[in-house]
């Protein structure tokens, strides 16, 4: 779990670095696309990598969660002292996440959920998203997605180099909070791109 | 002071057992946690009552026989203590207050608040020894440890065995458990000679008694009555990776 989070954690701040070009403008943004379509020779093993390590923490995450649910006990009351509301739902943020991803790849990289897309050229990825975030359902969903992101990394990043035992007591309190900061960064930065559309700030 | 006590009650182990609202009245703050319920228990004894089961022993902190669950958090209330050591001053006067046995597959239940925990002992049969040999005691200081690893040591060691990290763990992982037990060994040269096979047995046989994976949500560090810390898991998931790779 750990190991394909650090990949899929690692494409999520790849991928936002990529999407701020947004606030450079078109020219920037498109030549930023235009590069990755130009290089497919790394681009498709990436995208192959980053498949399987989505499957990979897929799988180990819902077999986790079964083998867990087996052994544990029913309270008629339960307390957590410490226990975040985020390490108690990743099951359900990573659910959520999938469902968006699979949206997402329909919505910028298919282009089959809007019609507008066809008219656009095919590397005009500033005009695409201006059009797309128009929409106040699309912006919500987007919005909405990247608080489950948020959660989501949250308790993976800080939680990930417990499990690989790469801590130690002297910067845990460091890596912990660094993770959190870390998380929410992510979160902010997504988040800002179809907002700043949608409220005109990108036009 | 007076409570509403919602104790769970269970005939024997297949029984499927419920809640039960008992009222107790004029308890001291002073008394404990244990006392109380032996009050009721006195009680219930007089009106031809089953007295409710509950595991207890040196009702001083250091056996780990004391095992309830008290208003949803494994001993109860109280910061780094057992159930044994909780007063009633802890609680609010007229409270209601929810007792509970250990839950977890590994942990079945023997009768009310009773559970076995005989999974610890085949966790601790699988690698918690050292080989040495015995016969005379050795003269003191023959065997050198550092200043830091004894202290570190003996703060693994401090770990009763009472279960209230699986019992307080959302997945029930004895996953503190078995660190300590693996970190206090691991650290003193008399427990190297097992280092290499002593995670993985001890892990496989914590798997095997049906105990979940760690999740690191560290609920087991927050309820521990011996504060032992998260770090040794850190460190365990560091010895097995360790022993996996043969270094
Ligand atoms: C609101 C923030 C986001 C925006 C604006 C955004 C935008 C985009 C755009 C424009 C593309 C396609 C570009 C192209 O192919 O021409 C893309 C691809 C993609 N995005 Fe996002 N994205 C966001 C967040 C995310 C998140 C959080 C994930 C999930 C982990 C994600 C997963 C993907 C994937 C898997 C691809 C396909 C990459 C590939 O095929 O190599 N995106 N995104
Ligand atoms: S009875 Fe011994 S620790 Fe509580």
């Amino acid at each position: 779990m750990a190991i394909t989070g650090v990949a899929l954690g690692g494409f999520v701040c790849v991928h936002l670095a990529g999407n701020l070009l947004l606030y450079l403008g078109p020219e920037v943004l498109n030549a930023y696309a235009q590069s990755l379509h130009d290089a497919p020779y790394l681009l498709w093993p990436l995208r192959a990598i980053l498949l399987t390590c989505l499957v990979v923490h897929l799988t180990c995450g819902i077999t986790l969660h079964l083998r867990n649910r087996k052994a544990a006990g029913r309270y008629v009351k339960r307390d957590y002292r410490t226990a975040s509301l985020s390490s108690r739902n990743m099951l359900l943020t990573g659910s959520v996440m999938l469902l968006f991803v699979l949206y997402h790849l329909a919505h910028f990289t298919l282009r089959i959920t809007d019609a507008r897309f066809a008219q656009i050229g095919h590397t005009d990825v500033y005009q695409m998203l201006v059009l797309g975030f128009q929409s106040p359902a699309v912006t919500f969903f987007y919005v909405l997605a990247m608080v489950f992101l948020g959660l989501h990394l949250q308790h993976g990043l800080s939680s990930l180099l417990q499990t690989l035992g790469l801590n130690g007591p002297r910067y845990n309190r460091w890596l912990s909070s660094g993770g959190y900061t870390l998380a929410w960064l992510i979160m902010l930065g997504n988040m800002s791109l179809p907002l700043s559309v949608y409220l005109g700030v990108v036009k | 002071m007076n409570f509403k006590l919602h104790v769970w009650r269970q005939r024997d182990a297949q029984d499927k057992g419920r809640m039960v609202k008992y009222a107790v009245r004029e308890i001291g703050a002073e008394v404990s946690f244990l006392e109380m319920l032996d009050l009721l228990n006195e009680e219930l004894t007089e009106a031809g009552e089953e007295p409710i089961a509950f595991d207890h022993d040196c009702r001083e902190g250091i056996c780990g026989a004391c095992s309830l669950v008290i208003d949803g958090v494994a001993h109860g209330p109280g910061r780094g203590v057992t159930t044994c050591q909780l007063m009633m001053r802890n609680f609010r006067d007229g409270a209601d207050i929810f007792v509970e046995p250990w839950r977890g597959r590994a942990f079945p239940i023997v009768k009310d608040l009773v559970v076995d925990r005989s999974a610890f002992d085949r966790i601790i049969e699988a690698g918690g020894y050292v080989s040495c040999n015995t016969g005379s005691a050795p003269d003191a200081n023959v065997t050198p440890i550092a200043k830091q690893d004894a202290d570190l040591a003996m703060d693994a060691a401090q770990c009763i065995g009472c279960g209230a990290c699986a019992a307080a763990c959302k997945n029930s992982s004895a996953m503190l458990f078995v660190a300590a037990k693996v970190g206090h060994l691991h650290l003193l040269p008399q427990g190297r000679v097992e280092n290499q096979t002593r995670v993985g047995n001890m892990v496989k046989a914590m798997d095997a008694q049906g105990f979940g994976a760690c999740t690191n949500q560290q609920e087991c560090e927050a309820v521990c009555p011996k504060e032992i810390s998260v770090n040794f898991i850190a460190q365990l998931n560091r010895n097995y990776v360790r022993a996996l790779l043969d270094v």
